[in-house]
């Protein structure tokens, strides 16, 4: 079984995370995570291309693996602890949008990601994200709820 | 309200709602706008250029970014963190309370946008090894930059707008503004600190050895670019410091503008093969959109409309100082989080002058301190509210730290409101001691 977690770095998906991991533990699954990096607003991409070259050059001291793979890194290292080997990807764009494609292109049997629901148990709601993989995502969905209920 | 001026509310209306809106760039709408009220005829080239322009603002601004951008090419932010962090002994509280004081210092005479850049992503870097949670400690720092912004006439851009437009030097900004603005940052702080302090780590193998192992010399890129831009940094300072006596008693023409413009063109010549670099940093986008601004915001004073608006606030407060002078900075700090703070400040600069010249108001300067740090200090509240905010906030989330309005509100507005009051405080002190 194809399992794609996503994640945002966001404690709500880090608790999704290990949830769906508890859970497919003995799913015997071939796991991957992916992390969605959000377009860079167009101000810092300014400001970003002025400061270029001092910018990498923290990421060097740092050792910085790259813009965004971080999360997808500490996320793959969580599932590791939790006994799960893992892929990981990172895409930028729309999240929902990148997460959909992925999807499509991936063969996922199974897509778990956190929702911060809201609305109540007769009128359920999701976040935007969750709403649209779930609607639209050609693979089964688990929603892990990471937020209140009414 | 004749053609004209209604032409010209039209085109003020419309720039300041696009730029709020960020669908196109800033620039390109300022711009716009100016072009439009010249093709409108409201304006003509001309006096467009030589009268509504101020030459003054965007000549100190270039020379500002362009020592910023010799410092920024250096290193100098990097290796200012990275030793202020060892000094602190990469102990997250203290980078909670120390680091926005550092930000509150360097964009006291410094851009606060390209500060923000670099702390912002220090702050996460650091964050990543010493397990603490970054996103308080980078809101607190772009609030404490943005105050720190308000106490020189270089700060922040409204103030330059502000000062330079109605004869304020930087001294007048550090003696009035300056002390309000360190007992805001403090109060700020101190909120932050009690916001955060149980909650800034987050667990996880802290990776001490990584960092002592680091050396923040390391961070200096070009050790002569460093020095020669620290020297210019210094000697901008001074000549601001002593411009007014000099030009004065010596009779030499150091206006302010020419306080970091001559120290900026001397590292240029100096630059050798670094002066390319160096003038591909400097920000020439915010320039251009100072200059449509001008233009945009010249309209409204061309046609009255400016003057309409001071006469109707001006006989609504006569004889209200106090009330005034608080209407002026809490209006100043609501309006600059939500929308742009320059087309504000710009605008407040021509309505405050026409203020001044009404019998029972105020004197000019006390207003321009009110509207000075309302503007600065406003735009901590929402993650829009300067270009400083958007850029951190923008840089965190690039990490993967969403931080969403809710908690950059959340934190960001107790600190806002606390530093507010102290400066509302500030200005009634400086009213009942005649201290303006």
């Amino acid at each position: 079984m194809r399992v794609l977690f996503c994640v945002d770095g966001s404690e709500g998906a880090d608790r999704a995370l290990a949830q769906g991991a508890a859970w497919l533990r003995n799913a015997g699954m071939q796991a991957v995570v992916l992390h969605v990096i959000p377009e860079v607003d167009e101000r810092l991409r300014h400001y970003e291309r002025l400061h270029e070259s001092e910018l990498r050059q923290i990421e060097d001291l740092f050792g910085h693996e790259g813009h965004g793979l971080e999360v997808a890194v500490q996320a793959r290292d969580r599932l590791k602890q939790l006994g799960l080997e893992a892929d990981r990807k990172v895409r930028q764009g729309d999240p929902a949008e990148e997460i959909l494609a992925e999807i499509r292109g991936g063969a996922y049997d199974l897509v778990v990601l956190g929702s911060d629901a809201t609305g109540t148990v007769e009128e359920p709601r999701l976040g935007s994200v969750a709403e649209r993989v779930v609607r639209e995502g050609q693979a089964s969905v688990l929603v892990v709820r990471t937020g209140k209920t009414g | 309200m004749g053609f004209s001026a209604a032409v010209a509310v039209s085109v003020f209306l419309v720039t300041y709602v696009a730029i709020g809106t960020e669908k196109i760039n800033r620039t390109i709408v300022s711009m716009s706008g100016a072009v439009l009220l010249l093709v409108l005829g409201v304006l003509d080239l001309k006096e467009a250029v030589t009268t509504y322009v101020h030459w003054e603002t965007v000549g100190l601004l270039f020379g500002m970014f362009t020592i910023i951008a010799v410092l920024s090419e250096a290193g100098f932010f990097t290796y200012m963190a990275l030793v202020v962090a060892k000094k602190l002994d990469y102990n997250p509280l203290r980078i909670l309370v120390v680091f926005p004081l550092v930000t509150a210092f360097l964009s006291a005479f410094m851009d606060s946008i390209t500060v923000m850049l670099f702390f912002a992503t220090l702050t996460y870097e650091l964050s990543r090894l010493l397990k603490f949670d970054a996103i308080p400690v980078v809101v607190a720092e772009v609030c404490l930059a943005n105050i720190g912004g308000s106490s020189t006439l270089v700060g922040d851009p409204p103030n330059v707008i502000l000062g330079l437009m109605l004869g304020f030097s930087f001294n007048d900004f550090v003696i009035h503004n300056g002390p309000t603005a360190v007992v805001a940052s403090l109060g700020a702080i101190g909120v932050a600190y009690l916001q955060c302090r149980k909650r800034l780590l987050t667990g996880g193998t802290v990776d001490r050895g990584a960092l002592t192992a680091m050396d923040p010399a390391k961070a200096i890129k070009d050790s002569r670019l460093f020095t020669l831009g620290l020297g210019a940094f210094l000697v901008a300072i001074l000549f601001l410091v002593i411009h007014a006596w000099v030009e004065q008693t010596l009779h030499i023409p150091l206006t302010a503008p020419l306080a970091p413009l001559i120290p900026a063109f001397v590292i240029l010549i100096l630059g050798g093969n670094k002066t390319e670099d160096i003038l591909r940093k400097i920000d020439y986008d915010v320039l251009l959109f100072f200059i449509g601004l001008f233009v945009v915001v010249g309209g409204l004073e061309k046609t009255g409309v400016i003057k309409a608006l001071a006469d109707l606030i001006a006989s609504a407060f006569r004889h209200q100082d106090l009330a005034l002078l608080s209407t002026l900075m809490w209006f100043s700090a609501v309006s600059s989080a939500i929308v742009d703070n320059v087309p504000f400040a710009l605008s407040m600069a021509y309505v405050i002058k026409g203020i001044a010249g009404q019998v029972g108001v105020p004197a000019l300067s006390i207003m321009v301190w009110a509207v000075s740090l309302g503007t600065d200090i406003g735009g901590n509240g929402t993650p829009i509210g300067a270009s400083a905010n958007v850029v951190a906030y923008a840089a965190m989330e690039k990490h993967g730290h969403r931080i969403g309005w809710p908690r950059w509100m959340w934190l960001a507005i107790p600190q806002t409101l606390v530093a507010l009051f102290i400066c509302n405080v500030g200005l009634a002190l400086k009213l009942w001691l005649n201290f303006y």
